[in-house]
């Protein structure tokens, strides 16, 4: 049986196991491929339905590169805007990870880990959980691949036309999140190893700037906008990070401690001889250091960056993921039997995609559910978290008005982030509020959605702190209002809450009885 | 259904009410029981005045924050939920009401209450 695995021809092989492990991942990631939308993807699916030239425009008010907004208009022209039709394309870009990394693995350092890096990025929990997510992440993991395997291929191993690949999968990086930025500088850093045991470091050095140059002269068009995102929106919701980013690798990225640690043994006794003198200045241990150094300069980079912007949550960690599994990879393949008992330990770890798959990332359809039957055209949408207000425009139907605890909105389908802390600390809850309820007729319904603020943790960074407090205050005008009776509240939502895995919202529906009485 | 679950809701919390209590009937006070927010509150330098069993307030009305505990963090959401405290914000099983507080008094306190808070999880 050996033998004939062994003797078999590597296409077939290849081909066999990615057709495997491709219907396995695709089972497992497409579980909660229905479930609800939360703030984050239904700004993207908003700003998506936009039109081409339109995109890019709204993006300098959102904070993002315009790639994967651009590829996903023309996907929901094809297949909808749906939940499911949605995911799915973030769903391809995971499923292509498979047989990307195993060629990635294979043409690195032998079949083996290429076999084993497949099992291990069809498995991946991060993979899993963003496949079912409308976001740009699973198509910065394939991209990060892709420039990952061609970094090594080009400045460890040589082979200079991978540098075209490279230079390729930077750019499209670059264009899909602004953690491209910090993998490019990441990648800089990471060329040491290779530099230090070039014989030729002139032409290394020509390569390398030729390289990176022509990454950064294709991103000249995108800079203004990213200048003006950098000084103007930046994520206010956030905070500077501390020290948890081993935690963040282990429960987020690698799929819990049970993960990290099995695959940490294999990665000792597999990979501790790339320590040796003897072996230390191969090109695959070279390899190696480089991948380390991709993944550590590229979060260090940013964990420095978000000290001053925080952008440092572990969603956003795509770029280094590919080099990490691959190290893995390595690692098990390197451990012989002790790296297949790990990689068995780590897929069983890992089979279950319940525990990575989250159909409750918010509850605004079950409230939308409930409310909708009782909401007519020219009602009015005040959301107290301004950035939930996309999110209740996919929900609920057409032809109602929104406002947010910032104010009016015009255009609910992205969210403005350019200086929002600052407009909401301006915005007075009472002059903010009145007119609103003054524009409403007799008969005429307001719907006020507010965060559900329970926790803790979502809500100490000065934007959501503030959220927070005028949620209330708000609340407390349109008790005011129901006192003078100029409102009655009629309804209320969700009546069936299950607890969501981003911020959750409630609903309360005032009719308009009577005129102002101010 | 919209009856049953809000029935279900309040059971939930009314099995919640019936705390275990402290040696002999001595009932749990939510302010100072778990972590206590009321000393917390006051090393801090805030004026906070016990009303009743439940509540504190801090200052005085109208401007001065109010914090309401309900027996358990459900009970706080599902108020809130109802629409039956809109006037406040809630951090674990606390309902605060800010009234017109300052932004660095509601800090303090949000810090207070935030201690042993537990997560909610999907």
């Amino acid at each position: 049986m050996r033998d004939r695995l062994a003797s078999a021809p590597s296409w077939a092989l290849f081909g066999g196991v990615a057709i495997v492990l491709l219907a396995i991942s695709l089972y497992m990631r497409s579980r909660a491929l229905s479930g609800q939308l939360w703030i984050d993807e239904a700004i993207t699916t908003g700003i998506s339905a936009h039109s081409l030239s339109a995109i890019p425009g709204i993006l300098r008010h959102d904070g993002n590169p315009p790639l994967y907004y651009l590829l996903l208009h023309f996907w929901m022209r094809a297949f909808g805007t749906s939940e499911s039709s949605t995911h799915t394309l973030s769903l391809i870009f995971g499923l292509a990870t498979i047989p990307v990394a195993m060629w990635a693995g294979w043409s690195l350092f032998g079949r083996r880990v290429g076999l084993i890096a497949g099992v291990l990025f069809a498995f991946n929990a991060w993979l899993t959980q963003y496949a079912e997510e409308t976001r740009m992440y699973e198509l910065m993991a394939l991209l990060g691949l892709i420039a990952t395997a061609a970094f090594i291929h080009g400045f460890v191993y040589r082979r200079r036309r991978y540098l075209f690949v490279f230079g390729a999968a930077l750019t499209l990086m670059l264009y899909t999140h602004t953690w491209g930025f910090f993998f490019a500088l990441g990648a800089v850093i990471a060329l040491i190893p290779a530099y230090l045991i070039c014989e030729d470091r002139r032409s290394f050095l020509r390569d390398a700037v030729l390289t990176f140059v022509a990454a950064g002269i294709l991103y000249i068009p995108w800079l203004p906008n990213l200048i003006y995102q950098a000084t103007h929106t930046g994520a206010p919701w956030s905070h500077a990070p501390a020290f948890g980013t081993p935690v963040l690798i282990s429960r987020d990225l690698l799929g819990g401690d049970r993960v990290t640690v099995t695959l940490f043994l294999a990665c000792v006794a597999g990979l501790g001889a790339y320590f040796t003198r003897r072996v230390r200045r191969t090109p695959e241990a070279v390899a190696l250091w480089t991948l380390i150094a991709l993944a550590v300069a590229t979060l260090a980079v940013a964990w420095v960056s978000s000290q001053f912007t925080p952008a440092y949550v572990s969603r956003y960690f795509a770029p280094v993921l590919p080099a990490m599994l691959l190290i893995a990879a390595l690692g098990c393949g390197r451990s012989r039997v002790l790296g297949l008992v790990a990689l068995a330990a780590t897929v069983a770890f890992m089979l279950h995609p319940g525990n990575f798959a989250y159909p409750h990332k918010s509850d605004m359809r079950d409230i939308a559910g409930q409310v909708n039957p009782l909401l007519h055209r020219g009602d009015l949408v005040v959301v107290a978290q301004p950035e939930e207000t996309t999110l209740a425009w996919y929900y609920l139907p057409s032809g109602l008005r929104y406002a947010t605890t910032i104010g009016s909105v015009s255009d609910p389908t992205y969210m403005n982030w350019v200086d929002a802390l600052a407009r909401l600390q301006r915005a007075n809850p009472a002059t903010t509020l009145d007119p609103l309820v003054a524009s409403l007729r007799p008969g005429q319904q307001l719907l006020y959605l507010r965060p559900l603020t329970e926790g803790v943790l979502n809500w100490e960074a000065p934007w959501t702190r503030l959220i927070r407090r005028r949620a209330a205050e708000w609340g407390a005008l349109l008790q005011a209002d129901v006192r003078r009776g100029v409102l009655k509240q009629v309804a209320w939502a969700p009546h069936d809450y299950q607890e969501a895995l981003q911020v959750p919202m409630s609903g309360v529906l005032y009719k308009k009885i009577a005129g102002d009485l101010h | 259904m919209a009856a049953a679950c809000a029935a279900a809701i309040a059971l939930s919390g009314c099995a919640s009410l019936a705390k275990p209590s402290r040696g002999r009937g001595q009932v749990l006070d939510s302010r100072t029981a778990g972590p206590d927010y009321l000393a917390c509150m006051r090393a801090n330098h805030l004026n906070v005045s016990e009303i009743g069993t439940n509540k504190l307030q801090i200052g005085t009305l109208p401007s001065g924050p109010t914090i309401v505990f309900a027996p358990t963090a459900d009970m706080a959401e599902a108020e809130q939920i109802e629409g039956k405290a809109q006037g406040a914000y809630v951090i674990g099983a606390a309902l605060v009401y800010p009234n017109s507080a300052p932004g660095s008094e509601l800090t303090v306190i949000e810090n207070c209450l935030g201690q042993g808070v537990k997560e909610p999880k999907a």
